[in-house]
């Protein structure tokens, strides 16, 4: 009879053990999470798509056992995204969501530990692998979950890094250019500038450059694929205003018929800074200016939607070429 | 020769090895921590220079550290336990941006002792910042005597920092 007591009590025991929800599994398994493993990683975004994916900074993890391995055991590392939002909820955190490819294990997640040893060479860390959907300047949590086989007891089973993801954009500007007589490109106002005052010839005809050449820098190195730079003149009354506002000084735009782009795209060769060659701008029909009077057009960079290659220009006025023509009355 | 024994000691029990040990106390040896500026929450620059003569346990975190905010009520019974005429308790945020070191610290009730925010990574590049929580106890003039020192939630630290003559 006793017996029997022992039994019922036993079965209303198991049966009323509550299996624990998953949160509180993990918050568990947790219990001897201590540090926070902190990573960077960045990328180089051109026209919205991202390569070049680097790990910069790590900080390896030692994969062990809670004993000596009795036999040769691996242990696979595998990323967990399904514990962001776990992990979120149990530190009251807000950390993105991640995909499955976006962050990869150190050496394909795969760290042997030989007999006899508790701790595998390789360390574990994470490295950035596809930086797509990731965001700029943005904190990544990133869960690794780890298994053993032949038994293995892991002495950690989850292990949390926090990777800094940065992209950096590819952009041009202009850097610079040629010099006619004794006038030479500055910047000024942030955009490369030619102030030219021309005196004219015996026969009143001023005396000015035929062509110039204008060079263009990529902002950042781009190892996978040369850049293409393309530009178009700007006389708009906007830059105009603009100009003799920040000058105090009327200027009027050159007349039609005195510039054109002869060279309207430079390349930049790969994993280089400087155009390998230069955009050029050709001056004609001098007499067209009026002496005494300050004249001033611009080259722009812009991008040609239809090229993968063509970088942007960078955002404000170093993506000007500025110049100015004043003749000597 | 006493303090090399303790550090390599407190090194030992962090993982730390073999030749990884003398490169880590040789480079710790050479770093002094008056050269850095932090901001406090009104966004006054401040330097540790400012501690100068006494004792600093410093408490390096993140508002995004789980592990760091744990230690956080272990600080606060630190800092009580020691005497603040010879140690000073410093927390400093390594936090990208100064909103997330601020809303940290609201968030979570992190409004006690000397908080600071290191504004550029300089700090963090120079004592390897790698892992947090991170505690670094350095001497009366500023140079490195803990590179990495056991965290307040560990008895030995009150009992070794009340010792510090």
């Amino acid at each position: 009879m006793k017996r029997y007591g022992v039994a019922i009590l036993l079965l209303i025991l198991v049966s009323c053990t509550k299996k624990d929800d998953a949160l509180t599994e993990l918050a568990r398994e947790l219990g001897s999470y201590k540090y926070s493993y902190i990573e960077t990683g960045n990328a180089i975004i051109l026209n919205g798509v991202t390569s070049g994916e680097t790990t910069l900074t790590y900080r390896g993890f030692p994969v062990s056992l809670t004993g000596n391995a009795s036999g040769e055991t691996v242990v696979t590392a595998t990323i967990d995204t399904s514990l962001v939002a776990s992990y979120n909820t149990l530190y009251n955190e807000t950390n993105p969501s991640i995909s499955a490819t976006a962050f990869l294990p150190s050496f394909n997640g795969s760290y042997r530990i030989a007999a006899g040893e508790n701790t595998a060479t390789d360390s574990l860390y994470i490295t950035l692998n596809d930086a797509s959907k990731l965001k700029d300047n943005t904190l990544y949590l990133v869960p690794v979950r780890l298994t053993a086989n032949n038994g293995g007891q892991l002495s950690t089973s989850i292990v949390f890094f926090k990777m800094m993801v940065t992209l950096t954009a590819v952009d041009l500007y202009i850097n610079g250019g040629g010099s006619f007589d004794y006038t030479y490109p500055y910047a000024r106002n942030g955009s490369q500038y030619w102030g030219f005052y021309l005196s004219t010839d015996d026969s009143g005809q001023p005396i000015g450059p035929a062509s110039l050449n204008i060079s263009v820098a990529a902002g950042v190195r781009y190892p996978f694929d040369e850049l293409h730079a393309y530009a178009v003149t700007d006389v708009s009354d906007s830059l105009i205003t603009a100009f003799s506002a920040a000058a105090y000084t009327t200027y009027e735009k050159f007349p039609e018929g005195t510039y054109a782009i002869t060279k309207s795209s430079a390349t930049v060769a790969p994993n280089t800074l400087y155009s390998k060659d230069s955009l050029t701008v050709s001056f004609s029909n001098y007499s067209a200016f009026k002496p005494g009077t300050f004249y001033l057009m611009g080259v722009k960079l812009v991008t040609d939607p239809n090229d993968p290659l063509s970088a942007p220009a960078r955002k404000g006025v170093t993506s000007y070429a500025l110049f100015s023509f004043y003749i000597f009355q | 020769m006493k303090r090399i024994f303790i550090v390599l000691g407190l090194l030992w029990c962090n993982g730390v090895s073999g030749q990884e040990l003398k490169d880590t106390v040789a480079y710790a040896a050479t770093l002094g921590a008056y050269q850095y500026k932090f901001a406090d929450t009104a966004g006054v620059q401040h330097s540790l220079q400012e501690f100068e003569g006494k004792y600093v346990y410093l408490d390096i975190w993140a508002s995004w550290c789980y592990p760091c905010r744990k230690e956080y009520p272990f600080l606060k019974e630190l800092e009580h336990a020691v005497d603040p005429r010879k140690i000073e308790v410093v927390s400093i945020s390594i936090d990208q941006q100064e909103y997330r070191w601020k809303g940290g610290m609201n968030g979570y009730g992190i409004n006690e002792g000397v908080q600071w925010w290191a504004s550029d990574t300089m700090f963090v590049q120079a004592f390897r910042i790698d892992r947090i929580p991170r505690f670094i106890l350095l001497d009366k003039k500023g140079k490195v005597m803990q590179f990495s020192m056991t965290r307040p939630s560990n008895e030995q630290t009150i009992t070794f920092l009340k010792k510090l003559k």
